[in-house]
Protein backbone atom coordinates (compact mmCIF):
# COMPACT_ATOMS: atom_id res chain seq x y z
CA UNK A 1 0.00 0.00 0.00
CA UNK A 2 0.89 3.59 -0.56
CA UNK A 3 2.28 5.60 1.89
CA UNK A 4 -0.78 7.83 3.89
CA UNK A 5 -0.30 11.78 3.76
CA UNK A 6 -1.49 12.90 6.74
CA UNK A 7 -4.35 14.67 5.41
CA UNK A 8 -5.39 11.18 3.87
CA UNK A 9 -6.32 10.16 7.52
CA UNK A 10 -8.62 11.76 8.52
CA UNK A 11 -11.08 10.37 5.25
CA UNK A 12 -9.79 7.07 5.93
CA UNK A 13 -11.18 7.47 9.97
CA UNK A 14 -14.38 8.42 8.36
CA UNK A 15 -14.42 5.25 6.13
CA UNK A 16 -13.51 2.97 8.87
CA UNK A 17 -16.24 4.23 11.22
CA UNK A 18 -18.47 4.26 7.92
CA UNK A 19 -17.39 0.49 7.48
CA UNK A 20 -17.61 -0.69 10.88
CA UNK A 21 -20.10 -3.67 11.17
CA UNK A 22 -23.45 -3.35 13.65
CA UNK A 23 -23.54 -5.74 16.02
CA UNK A 24 -26.57 -8.02 15.99
CA UNK A 25 -28.85 -7.41 19.01
CA UNK A 26 -28.33 -10.32 21.22
CA UNK A 27 -32.56 -11.02 21.50
CA UNK A 28 -35.42 -9.87 20.54
CA UNK A 29 -36.63 -6.36 20.94
CA UNK A 30 -39.79 -6.90 19.02
CA UNK A 31 -40.85 -9.98 21.15
CA UNK A 32 -39.70 -8.02 24.42
CA UNK A 33 -41.40 -4.98 23.74
CA UNK A 34 -45.00 -7.05 22.98
CA UNK A 35 -44.23 -9.25 26.27
CA UNK A 36 -43.67 -6.16 28.61
CA UNK A 37 -46.79 -4.26 27.08
CA UNK A 38 -49.40 -7.11 27.46
CA UNK A 39 -48.87 -7.29 31.08
CA UNK A 40 -50.48 -4.98 33.50
CA UNK A 41 -48.51 -2.53 35.16
CA UNK A 42 -48.65 -2.91 38.95
CA UNK A 43 -50.17 -0.24 40.87
CA UNK A 44 -48.14 1.57 43.27
CA UNK A 45 -48.97 0.63 46.60
CA UNK A 46 -50.44 3.59 48.36
CA UNK A 47 -52.27 2.92 51.88
CA UNK A 48 -54.24 6.38 51.89
CA UNK A 49 -54.97 8.38 48.70
CA UNK A 50 -55.29 12.29 48.81
CA UNK A 51 -58.93 11.78 49.13
CA UNK A 52 -58.51 9.90 52.45
CA UNK A 53 -56.09 12.93 53.74
CA UNK A 54 -58.31 15.77 52.45
CA UNK A 55 -61.61 14.18 54.24
CA UNK A 56 -59.30 12.98 57.61
CA UNK A 57 -57.65 16.39 57.80
CA UNK A 58 -61.47 18.52 57.44
CA UNK A 59 -62.90 16.13 60.13
CA UNK A 60 -59.97 16.41 62.52
CA UNK A 61 -60.18 20.63 61.74
CA UNK A 62 -63.86 20.65 63.00
CA UNK A 63 -63.12 18.09 66.23
CA UNK A 64 -60.28 20.21 66.98
CA UNK A 65 -62.36 23.75 66.78
CA UNK A 66 -65.27 22.37 68.51
CA UNK A 67 -63.18 21.16 71.51
CA UNK A 68 -61.20 24.33 71.59
CA UNK A 69 -64.21 26.85 71.51
CA UNK A 70 -65.27 26.17 74.99
CA UNK A 71 -62.21 27.26 76.70
CA UNK A 72 -61.31 30.20 74.23
CA UNK A 73 -65.12 32.04 75.44
CA UNK A 74 -64.64 34.66 77.92
CA UNK A 75 -66.33 34.45 80.83
CA UNK A 76 -68.04 37.42 80.37
CA UNK A 77 -70.14 36.17 77.12
CA UNK A 78 -70.74 33.21 78.57
CA UNK A 79 -73.91 33.90 80.31
CA UNK A 80 -74.85 35.84 76.88
CA UNK A 81 -74.52 32.63 74.84
CA UNK A 82 -76.19 30.94 77.40
CA UNK A 83 -79.21 33.42 76.95
CA UNK A 84 -78.68 32.92 73.23
CA UNK A 85 -79.01 28.74 73.03
CA UNK A 86 -81.79 29.01 75.44
CA UNK A 87 -83.92 31.56 73.50
CA UNK A 88 -82.99 29.70 70.28
CA UNK A 89 -84.26 25.94 72.02
CA UNK A 90 -87.69 27.88 72.71
CA UNK A 91 -87.79 29.56 68.95
CA UNK A 92 -87.00 26.29 67.61
CA UNK A 93 -89.83 23.99 69.67
CA UNK A 94 -91.87 26.63 68.69
CA UNK A 95 -91.11 26.59 64.99
CA UNK A 96 -90.51 23.06 64.70
CA UNK A 97 -93.88 21.81 64.15
CA UNK A 98 -95.37 24.15 61.90
CA UNK A 99 -95.93 23.19 58.08
CA UNK A 100 -93.09 26.00 56.86
CA UNK A 101 -90.58 24.47 58.66
CA UNK A 102 -91.73 20.62 58.17
CA UNK A 103 -91.59 21.44 53.95
CA UNK A 104 -88.30 23.51 54.29
CA UNK A 105 -86.75 20.11 56.37
CA UNK A 106 -88.38 18.08 53.25
CA UNK A 107 -86.15 20.27 50.71
CA UNK A 108 -83.27 20.53 52.49
CA UNK A 109 -82.99 17.09 52.82
CA UNK A 110 -83.93 16.48 48.99
CA UNK A 111 -81.79 19.25 47.82
CA UNK A 112 -79.14 17.45 50.70
CA UNK A 113 -79.38 13.77 48.59
CA UNK A 114 -79.34 15.90 44.90
CA UNK A 115 -75.93 17.78 46.19
CA UNK A 116 -74.61 14.84 47.00
CA UNK A 117 -75.07 13.07 44.13
CA UNK A 118 -73.81 15.43 42.01
CA UNK A 119 -70.47 15.91 43.90
CA UNK A 120 -70.15 12.01 42.98
CA UNK A 121 -71.12 11.89 39.42
CA UNK A 122 -68.11 14.85 38.65
CA UNK A 123 -65.97 13.34 40.75
CA UNK A 124 -66.09 10.08 39.00
CA UNK A 125 -65.91 11.67 36.00
CA UNK A 126 -62.45 13.95 37.05
CA UNK A 127 -61.43 10.54 37.77
CA UNK A 128 -62.10 8.32 34.83
CA UNK A 129 -60.97 11.55 33.05
CA UNK A 130 -57.18 12.40 34.52
CA UNK A 131 -56.56 8.48 34.73
CA UNK A 132 -57.17 8.20 38.29
CA UNK A 133 -58.68 5.05 39.57
CA UNK A 134 -61.34 4.26 41.56
CA UNK A 135 -59.56 2.46 44.05
CA UNK A 136 -57.83 5.90 44.85
CA UNK A 137 -61.01 6.56 46.91
CA UNK A 138 -60.93 3.48 49.41
CA UNK A 139 -58.70 3.39 52.30
CA UNK A 140 -56.64 0.62 51.86
CA UNK A 141 -55.77 -1.79 48.85
CA UNK B 1 -39.56 6.03 -0.29
CA UNK B 2 -42.35 3.31 0.04
CA UNK B 3 -40.36 1.95 3.56
CA UNK B 4 -41.15 5.84 4.62
CA UNK B 5 -44.35 5.54 3.56
CA UNK B 6 -44.37 2.17 5.81
CA UNK B 7 -43.52 3.56 8.47
CA UNK B 8 -45.72 6.59 8.61
CA UNK B 9 -48.34 4.90 8.59
CA UNK B 10 -47.40 2.36 11.54
CA UNK B 11 -46.22 5.41 13.37
CA UNK B 12 -49.99 6.79 12.89
CA UNK B 13 -51.27 3.46 14.09
CA UNK B 14 -49.32 3.44 17.12
CA UNK B 15 -49.82 6.98 18.14
CA UNK B 16 -53.96 5.06 18.14
CA UNK B 17 -53.05 2.81 20.46
CA UNK B 18 -51.66 -0.30 18.09
CA UNK B 19 -49.42 -1.85 20.16
CA UNK B 20 -48.65 -3.99 16.81
CA UNK B 21 -47.82 -1.35 14.99
CA UNK B 22 -45.54 -0.18 17.12
CA UNK B 23 -43.64 -4.01 17.55
CA UNK B 24 -43.01 -3.18 13.35
CA UNK B 25 -41.53 0.31 14.16
CA UNK B 26 -38.99 -1.60 16.77
CA UNK B 27 -37.81 -4.47 14.47
CA UNK B 28 -36.63 -1.67 11.88
CA UNK B 29 -35.15 0.40 14.65
CA UNK B 30 -33.70 -2.10 17.25
CA UNK B 31 -30.58 -3.03 15.41
CA UNK B 32 -29.23 0.52 15.18
CA UNK B 33 -30.48 1.44 18.55
CA UNK B 34 -28.75 -1.08 20.16
CA UNK B 35 -25.77 -0.60 18.58
CA UNK B 36 -25.57 3.31 19.26
CA UNK B 37 -26.57 1.93 22.93
CA UNK B 38 -22.88 0.38 22.83
CA UNK B 39 -21.37 2.60 21.67
CA UNK B 40 -22.86 4.74 24.81
CA UNK B 41 -22.56 2.14 27.53
CA UNK B 42 -19.79 -0.77 25.60
CA UNK B 43 -21.70 -3.49 27.91
CA UNK B 44 -23.82 -5.65 26.22
CA UNK B 45 -26.28 -6.15 29.23
CA UNK B 46 -26.14 -2.52 29.65
CA UNK B 47 -27.06 -1.74 26.12
CA UNK B 48 -29.63 -4.37 26.18
CA UNK B 49 -31.39 -3.31 29.10
CA UNK B 50 -30.94 0.61 27.92
CA UNK B 51 -32.29 -0.59 24.35
CA UNK B 52 -35.52 -2.44 25.63
CA UNK B 53 -36.29 0.69 28.31
CA UNK B 54 -35.78 3.22 24.97
CA UNK B 55 -38.74 1.17 23.10
CA UNK B 56 -40.86 0.87 26.32
CA UNK B 57 -40.98 4.55 27.05
CA UNK B 58 -41.16 5.86 23.41
CA UNK B 59 -44.67 3.79 23.38
CA UNK B 60 -45.28 5.47 26.21
CA UNK B 61 -44.76 8.86 24.45
CA UNK B 62 -45.78 8.20 21.15
CA UNK B 63 -48.32 9.95 21.47
CA UNK B 64 -45.89 13.39 21.92
CA UNK B 65 -44.54 12.19 18.27
CA UNK B 66 -44.80 15.64 16.51
CA UNK B 67 -42.67 14.05 13.14
CA UNK B 68 -40.66 17.75 13.37
CA UNK B 69 -37.44 15.26 13.47
CA UNK B 70 -37.13 11.78 11.84
CA UNK B 71 -38.54 8.84 13.77
CA UNK B 72 -34.67 7.18 14.57
CA UNK B 73 -33.70 10.53 15.78
CA UNK B 74 -36.81 10.78 18.08
CA UNK B 75 -35.71 7.10 19.61
CA UNK B 76 -32.23 7.96 19.58
CA UNK B 77 -32.82 11.12 21.75
CA UNK B 78 -34.84 9.04 24.08
CA UNK B 79 -31.99 6.52 24.62
CA UNK B 80 -29.36 9.42 24.97
CA UNK B 81 -31.67 11.03 27.68
CA UNK B 82 -32.11 7.83 29.63
CA UNK B 83 -28.03 7.44 28.94
CA UNK B 84 -27.57 10.65 30.53
CA UNK B 85 -30.02 9.88 33.31
CA UNK B 86 -28.20 6.55 34.62
CA UNK B 87 -25.05 7.45 33.80
CA UNK B 88 -24.14 10.55 35.24
CA UNK B 89 -20.58 10.63 34.34
CA UNK B 90 -21.66 10.50 30.50
CA UNK B 91 -23.80 13.53 31.43
CA UNK B 92 -20.97 15.57 32.76
CA UNK B 93 -18.63 14.45 29.67
CA UNK B 94 -21.06 16.52 27.36
CA UNK B 95 -21.52 19.42 29.14
CA UNK B 96 -17.58 19.39 29.04
CA UNK B 97 -17.86 19.37 25.39
CA UNK B 98 -19.80 22.87 25.81
CA UNK B 99 -17.11 24.28 27.91
CA UNK B 100 -14.21 23.24 25.43
CA UNK B 101 -16.19 24.96 22.31
CA UNK B 102 -13.41 26.77 21.15
CA UNK B 103 -13.55 28.29 17.11
CA UNK B 104 -11.93 26.34 14.93
CA UNK B 105 -11.19 25.56 11.66
CA UNK B 106 -13.11 22.15 10.78
CA UNK B 107 -12.39 20.83 7.29
CA UNK B 108 -14.85 18.97 4.93
CA UNK B 109 -15.77 15.58 5.19
CA UNK B 110 -15.39 13.75 2.25
CA UNK B 111 -16.29 9.90 1.17
CA UNK B 112 -13.38 7.68 0.19
CA UNK B 113 -14.11 4.72 -2.19
CA UNK B 114 -13.03 1.96 -0.20
CA UNK B 115 -10.09 0.05 -1.46
CA UNK B 116 -9.63 -3.28 -0.45
CA UNK B 117 -5.63 -2.88 0.65
CA UNK B 118 -7.15 -0.62 3.54
CA UNK B 119 -9.29 -2.78 5.50
CA UNK B 120 -6.80 -3.67 7.64
CA UNK B 121 -6.21 -0.21 8.46
CA UNK B 122 -9.81 0.41 9.00
CA UNK B 123 -9.83 -2.71 11.61
CA UNK B 124 -7.04 -1.14 13.17
CA UNK B 125 -8.78 2.22 13.46
CA UNK B 126 -11.83 0.64 14.33
CA UNK B 127 -9.80 -1.11 17.53
CA UNK B 128 -8.78 2.71 18.92
CA UNK B 129 -11.65 3.76 18.47
CA UNK B 130 -12.83 1.92 21.84
CA UNK B 131 -10.06 3.60 23.87
CA UNK B 132 -12.22 7.11 23.09
CA UNK B 133 -14.46 8.64 25.59
CA UNK B 134 -17.55 7.60 25.20
CA UNK B 135 -19.09 11.34 24.15
CA UNK B 136 -16.67 11.41 21.39
CA UNK B 137 -17.21 7.61 20.14
CA UNK B 138 -21.06 8.25 19.94
CA UNK B 139 -20.73 11.64 18.17
CA UNK B 140 -18.29 9.73 15.56
CA UNK B 141 -20.28 6.86 15.41
CA UNK B 142 -24.00 9.06 14.67
CA UNK B 143 -22.18 11.09 11.93
CA UNK B 144 -20.39 8.43 9.58
CA UNK B 145 -22.42 4.92 10.99
CA UNK B 146 -25.68 6.18 11.69
CA UNK B 147 -24.96 8.99 9.14
CA UNK B 148 -26.99 11.29 10.89
CA UNK B 149 -27.17 15.51 10.06
CA UNK B 150 -25.15 17.67 12.63
CA UNK B 151 -28.63 19.46 13.30
CA UNK B 152 -29.62 15.88 14.62
CA UNK B 153 -27.33 15.07 16.54
CA UNK B 154 -27.26 18.56 18.27
CA UNK B 155 -31.09 16.98 18.81
CA UNK B 156 -30.12 13.60 20.02
CA UNK B 157 -27.17 14.93 22.15
CA UNK B 158 -28.59 18.12 23.79
CA UNK B 159 -25.83 19.95 22.21
CA UNK B 160 -25.01 23.26 20.24
CA UNK B 161 -24.59 22.38 16.73
CA UNK B 162 -21.41 24.11 16.88
CA UNK B 163 -19.92 21.53 19.92
CA UNK B 164 -21.31 18.76 17.50
CA UNK B 165 -18.91 20.16 14.88
CA UNK B 166 -15.96 20.56 16.84
CA UNK B 167 -16.33 17.18 19.01
CA UNK B 168 -16.04 15.56 15.54
CA UNK B 169 -13.04 17.11 14.86
CA UNK B 170 -11.31 16.89 18.18
CA UNK B 171 -12.63 13.12 18.79
CA UNK B 172 -10.30 12.98 15.18
CA UNK B 173 -7.93 14.88 16.30
CA UNK B 174 -7.12 11.98 19.63
CA UNK B 175 -7.87 9.40 16.81
CA UNK B 176 -5.52 10.45 14.65
CA UNK B 177 -3.00 11.27 17.75
CA UNK B 178 -3.15 7.45 18.84
CA UNK B 179 -2.67 6.27 15.07
CA UNK B 180 0.15 8.09 14.92
CA UNK B 181 1.83 6.57 17.83
CA UNK B 182 0.99 2.87 16.59
CA UNK B 183 4.03 1.35 15.02
CA UNK B 184 1.99 -0.62 11.83
CA UNK B 185 0.63 3.11 11.27
CA UNK B 186 4.08 4.10 11.28
CA UNK B 187 4.78 2.77 7.61
CA UNK B 188 1.89 4.04 6.04
CA UNK B 189 1.81 7.59 6.94
CA UNK B 190 4.61 10.07 5.64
Amino acid sequence: MDPLKASNIDELIENAIRCEPFAEPPVDFTCLFLEQVSQPQPQPFRIFSWVDILASSLLAITFGIALTIPFLIPDQMIPQLSWILQYSKYLLMKLVFTLPTVITIAAAVVFSIGLFLLVARLSSGFFSRFGTRQTNLSIFY
Amino acid sequence: MQENDEEEKHIRQAIAGDQHAFAELVNTHQRFLYNLALRAVSNPQDAQDITQETFIRAWRAIKTFRGEAGFRTWLYRIMMNLCYDRYPRLNRERDQLSIENEDLEIPQESRLAQKSEQRELFTLIQQHLQALSENHRLVLSLRFQHELSYEEIATVMSIPVGTVKTTIFRAKEKLKERLRSEKEMEAWIH
